[in-house]
């Protein structure tokens, strides 16, 4: 049994197809990034798995229960990327509001949230910030303890010391089980946090596999800095598409060997070398760009 | 506690809290017009006064009359209480019937305008619940807003009822025929609203169909070979002066249709609501 199971998901807008043909099986447990630029389908395939649009056709399964079922809500938590409260409410009046929905609450993880999120819950709502306003959306989605999480771009408006601690939060919610489903533009933090990911461009998922694995496929990260020209031949034979970086330096990934590569750079006065894993973003501009397509 | 009646009961209690301000402030100002209307009603005790009052209203073009709701009324008699309130009455029922629109429309588009309903829809109430307790507010509060204005206005009849004429089922009968009135137009924004994709211009088009049926009313009752267009109006199927007047046929037939229209619109309010996008 699968913590999300789409199968032959379709959503049209119109004549556009929005979502087409998405199949997507993940495993409870897992911290899932769904990554694509924007419009590529990533909300309204959020959307359609939560039941708030229908699907033109396929079927979607949450925890093991046909989401028409509508069973669901009570096991999960979402954060839609826009946060979009009740202003005229006060911040405790919104999280008891929502927490009223629930059966069973457990009012010291309710407090401790709001100690993590720094929340100042005599606020009203018009009030915050757009990243305060996120972190109240963020107690909201936790509150039932869910076992699955559903974030839809929702540290784009945090501060760094509110990302950490939101992901510190995840990453041991997610070592005690919950599953979470993260679409993100910052793939930085999707290389560091998630397990498995989904590359979806223009409804389509073009892209679905283990973070570790294509960060290795796609071999090292290279930095250099010389006085001299490179030669363009190795860069050429390997195919390498580099990128000039403020500072004079030259980036690229690297599959090939590496005793050609040191080799190769022997022949120059380095200024600079850095070798790195290659960066997510770096893989993600070849499918942005639509020059790679696997399914 | 059955979960779904938790959900039910906390949406309606939070509903009920979101709009019972403006609640409060429509129903202080039609009361107020109310008690200032009414409390010239002794100036118009005088024989003289009435008598001008009379041949003024004789002296307007037919029309005209009956756009200010003096059509077709025999015997136009401002000395009588209960005559003097219902005319005026027509008045706030145009108030009220506004009010309903808005609150019928807003208390659905809102939610979704403002992009609430990604939070409701995915905390653990079935879509049918929310339509259902939503519109168990909606009906509260016509209800509350008829049951005020029948209180304030039997308290300002009392007040003013000199010579102890009986007034009171009068008074009932025309608020039984006003709710159903209200209810169908709050229920008809409702239901536009819980139907339409975008729903934020609901509240604009069904206001524009109640003034069209105003109109129709009006219409229906200066030109007889329109008469039938009455039909169409279901404000102009009775007049609040002839309300209080025992119950026809005519007005059973009436406030049966009205309450089978409002029934239908529920329906597929609810039909529509639960198998539309929620989210756009």
């Amino acid at each position: 049994m699968k913590a999300i199971s789409i199968n032959r998901l379709c959503k049209n807008y119109g004549k556009l197809a929005a979502v087409d043909n998405i199949n997507l099986d993940i495993s409870y447990g897992d911290f899932f990034g769904f990554i694509g630029p924007n419009g590529a389908g990533k909300t309204t395939t959020i959307k359609t798995m939560l039941n708030l649009l229908n699907p033109y056709t396929g079927h979607i399964k949450i925890l093991g229960k046909d989401i028409k079922l509508n069973q669901f809500q009570k096991d999960i938590g979402y954060v839609p990327g826009e946060a979009s409260l009740y202003d005229n409410l006060r911040v405790k009046e919104q999280i008891n509001y929502f927490g009223r929905f629930f059966d069973k609450l457990d009012q010291d993880y309710v407090n401790e949230l709001k100690t993590i999120f720094l929340i100042d819950d005599r606020k009203k709502i018009s009030e915050l910030s757009l990243g305060n306003k996120k972190k109240v959306a963020i107690v909201c989605a936790l509150m039932n303890k869910p076992k699955l999480l559903i974030f839809d771009e929702v540290s784009n408006s945090l501060d760094p010391m509110m990302q950490k601690a939101l992901f510190g939060e995840l990453l041991r919610l997610n070592k005690l089980g919950t599953t979470i489903f993260f679409s993100s533009h910052n793939l930085e933090e999707v290389q560091t946090y998630c397990k498995n990911i989904a590359i979806i461009r223009e409804g389509k998922i073009i892209k679905k596999d283990n973070v570790k694995k294509i960060i290795d496929s796609n071999g090292i990260q290279i930095t250099i800095k010389t006085k001299q020209k490179l030669n363009p031949g190795f860069l050429q034979k390997h195919n390498i598409k580099h990128d000039e970086m403020g500072t004079g330096a030259i980036t690229f990934a690297y599959k090939g060997d590496v005793d050609e590569l040191i080799y190769y750079l022997s022949k120059y006065k380095l200024e600079y070398l850095r070798i790195t894993d290659v960066k997510l973003e770096n893989i993600f501009d070849e499918y942005y760009e639509g020059g790679s397509d696997e399914s | 506690m059955n979960h779904n009646n938790k959900s039910y009961r906390n949406l309606y209690r939070f509903e009920v809290r979101q709009n019972y301000r403006s609640f409060i402030i429509w129903i202080l100002v039609i009361i107020g017009v109310m008690v200032l209307f009414m409390s010239t009603y002794p100036s118009f005790q005088s024989a003289d006064y009435m008598q001008l009052v009379n041949a003024k209203i004789d002296a307007l073009p037919k029309g005209f009359g009956v756009a200010f709701g003096l059509g077709g009324i025999t015997g136009i008699n401002f000395k009588d209480l209960y005559f003097f309130y219902s005319y005026m009455s027509q008045f706030y029922v145009i108030a009220i019937v506004i009010y309903a629109i808005s609150l019928g429309s807003n208390i659905i588009s809102k939610e979704n305008s403002e992009k609430h309903i990604d939070y409701l829809a995915t905390k653990p109430i079935r879509k049918g619940t929310i339509i259902i307790a939503k519109y168990s507010v909606l009906v509260t509060f016509i209800l509350a807003i008829t049951i005020g204005l029948l209180v304030a206005g039997c308290l300002t009849i009392l007040t003013l009822n000199t010579n102890n004429s009986p007034f009171f089922y009068q008074i009932i009968r025309l608020s039984v025929k006003s709710f159903l009135v209200y209810l169908f137009f709050g229920t008809l924004a409702f239901s536009i609203s819980a139907a339409s994709k975008k729903t934020s211009r609901s509240s604009l088009f069904v206001a524009g169909l109640f003034f069209i049926s105003y109109l129709t009313g009006i219409i229906s009752q200066i030109q007889p070979k329109f008469e039938s267009l009455k039909y169409l109006s279901p404000f102009f199927m009775f007049e609040t002066t002839k309300a209080g007047q025992g119950f026809s046929q005519q007005d059973y037939l009436y406030m049966l249709a009205l309450t089978l229209a409002s029934t239908v619109l529920v329906v597929i309010a609810y039909w529509r609501y639960t198998t539309k996008d929620l989210s756009l």
